[in-house]
């Protein structure tokens, strides 16, 4: 019992962590469904290319001896603004080849080039990489300042990094709850969302607000890769799979199409999967472990959808007519 | 201002406009009139820009409007007050009023938003409120603010008195034709085709894709046909 309650503080740290990274690749998704209402399956590729912008200039940096002569947060800034840039334009590229001209096509159509997509680009990563590193599976270089930890009471200790997600996840999250209730932009992508025709008659230009919600939720993906790669070091060109459902998965529990619903089930997700993989042991007499941690995790996603069906924040979701 | 020749819509093989013609004089209110499937709804959706003729010409003070897209036809000036109001429920009124006035540039935004709320001061009131959980007169006066917001040489309003009572009906007549007085051309789309007659300068009675009467308003209302069939009165 009393293991249960010392751990509690670290495993919610965990929990945010996870959480805030679901919560900024939620974002694509459910921006992308707002729009469009497809499912943007090359959103987890996306996500995954931030990562490898990362890596890579990271590993450039190691290799010229530069990587510790720049300031740690100088480079975290540089890293996450060049993941950011890379899978928004990613993002934007994808809907402009894979998904307009399958506009007005039935809703399964895109569905299935939105798959395509998913797989050319895990392939066309895993090929660039071979033939530039002879490798596919990368290490992120530790940046020493990241790996000090930092004690926050007795009985939670935090890596510098962890703060790092923690700290830009919710600047970035904030910004775009700013962006999209603020500026004309921003409410041009909810007008959009909820109704294109009508839209498009107050003048505003469809396809372009439609390119714009692919380069934000886009960007969001590659600070999340950046920071994912930061975080867990390991990465692959197949290593956004599993984020990426559990981040569409944290969309759909948050409410799809909704931009607060997706940070909120993100960190949900987060939470419940962190907590699972720490209890769950301890509660089943070592029955279940950690392994076990998702099926704990999803069967309480299950059991709040059936209370919830359009999600945490669904009911401010109009029903479209 | 306005002119359209020999306009041919279709939906897949349903071929919706059979090949109609008509002007909207500068300074005029034009009144489109029909029973339910006519294609009253089509020839403004043609006219916006949200379909594209499959032959014939649409054209605004001598430019061509065919193949623009809806968002370019608005800031050549022409703005919608659409079927069913269709304003953006989940917007405030202020947000709606706002994206009325996107393709704009100028900096007398707020200007025009003021001149919106001396018209509709239901819609100061709310202005703060999301649209959705507005009535259906204020939805569509906010409709109508909307697209004044972009301050249009011609405005196309469709079924602006569909489900209101009869004061509001009253007033909202009263304002279209204050908005014309104020400078802005007009096509009016009504199935209230007394209401619409007694505001508009030119008539043209549509019929399953064709126009079938067009005259003044003044002969309209005096026309036998039109007053059996659209005024609703017995003609002996
Ligand atoms: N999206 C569509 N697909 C197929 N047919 C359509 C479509 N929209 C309209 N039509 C058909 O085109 C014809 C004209 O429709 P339209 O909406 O222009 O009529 P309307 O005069 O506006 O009628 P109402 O007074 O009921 O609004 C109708 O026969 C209608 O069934
Ligand atoms: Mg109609």
């Amino acid at each position: 019992m009393s293991l249960l309650i010392t751990m509690f503080p670290q495993v919610l740290m965990d929990g945010i962590v996870l959480g805030f990274m679901y919560a900024l690749i939620a974002l694509g998704y459910t921006m992308v469904y707002g729009v469009l209402q497809l499912i943007n399956f090359a959103h987890s590729e996306i996500f995954v290319l931030g990562a490898f912008v990362g890596v890579e200039i990271l590993l450039s940096l190691k290799a010229a001896g530069y990587l510790s002569a720049i300031p740690p947060f100088v480079l975290l800034f540089a890293l996450v603004a060049a993941g950011m840039a890379a899978s928004g334009l990613l993002a934007v590229l994808v809907e402009r080849v894979a998904y307009r001209p399958l506009r007005g096509a039935p809703r399964l159509v895109p569905l299935i080039s939105a798959i395509g997509a998913s797989f050319f680009l895990q392939d066309a990563i895993r090929l660039f990489e071979s033939l530039w590193r002879n490798a596919f599976y990368l290490t992120y270089p530790s940046v020493e300042l990241f790996d000090r930890r930092i004690r926050l009471g007795a009985a939670i200790d935090i890596s510098l990094k962890s703060l790092v997600v923690i700290v830009s996840a919710l600047l970035m999250l904030i910004s775009l709850q700013l962006f999209v209730n603020r500026t004309k932009v921003g409410k041009a992508i909810r007008a959009v969302a909820e109704d294109q025709m009508t839209a498009s008659l107050m003048g505003i230009d469809v396809n372009r607000i439609i390119s714009v919600t692919f380069l934000i939720g886009g960007a969001m993906g590659g600070a999340a890769g950046v920071l994912f790669g930061i975080q867990y070091s390991l990465i692959n060109p197949y290593t956004g799979f599993i984020p990426g459902l559990k981040a569409f998965t944290a969309a759909v529990l948050g409410g799809i199409g909704n931009i607060p619903g997706a940070m909120v089930g993100g960190i949900v997700l987060g939470l419940l999967e962190a907590f699972s993989a720490s209890y769950l042991s301890l509660l089943t007499g070592g029955a279940f472990g950690a392994e076990y941690k998702d099926i704990l995790a999803f069967s309480l996603l299950i059991v709040i959808l059936i209370f919830r069906p359009r999600g945490l924040l669904g009911e401010i979701v109009a029903e479209k007519t | 201002m306005l002119e359209v020749k020999d306009l041919h819509i279709y939906y897949g093989q349903i071929h919706a406009l059979k090949g109609i013609s008509f002007a909207v004089a500068k300074g005029a209110i034009v009144a489109l009139l029909g029973n339910n499937g006519a294609g009253k709804t089509t020839t403004l959706k043609a006219i916006s820009g949200v379909l594209q003729p499959r032959e014939g010409i649409i054209r605004l003070e001598g430019q061509v409007l065919n193949g623009l897209p809806p968002h370019r036809i608005v800031s050549l000036g022409i703005a919608t007050v659409p079927e069913g109001r269709r304003v953006f429920q989940r917007l405030t009124v202020l947000d709606n009023l706002e994206m009325g006035a996107y393709a704009r540039r100028d900096g007398e935004i707020a200007e025009d938003m003021e001149r919106v709320f001396a018209l509709f001061p239901r819609l100061k009131e709310r202005r703060k409120q999301v649209a959705g959980t507005l009535s259906g007169g204020e939805q569509q006066m906010l409709a109508i603010g909307r697209a004044l917001m972009a301050r249009p040489r011609l405005l196309l309003l469709d079924e602006p008195s569909m489900g209101l009572g009869p004061m509001l009906v009253e007033q909202i007549f009263e304002t279209i034709r204050d908005i014309n007085q104020q400078g802005t051309t007009i096509l009016l789309i009504e199935q209230n085709a007394a209401m619409a007659l007694s505001i508009a300068q030119r008539g043209y009675v549509l019929e399953t894709g064709r126009i079938v009467i067009q005259d003044t308003a003044q002969n309209l209302q005096q026309d036998e046909t039109v007053r059996k069939l659209y005024l609703g009165e017995e003609v002996t």
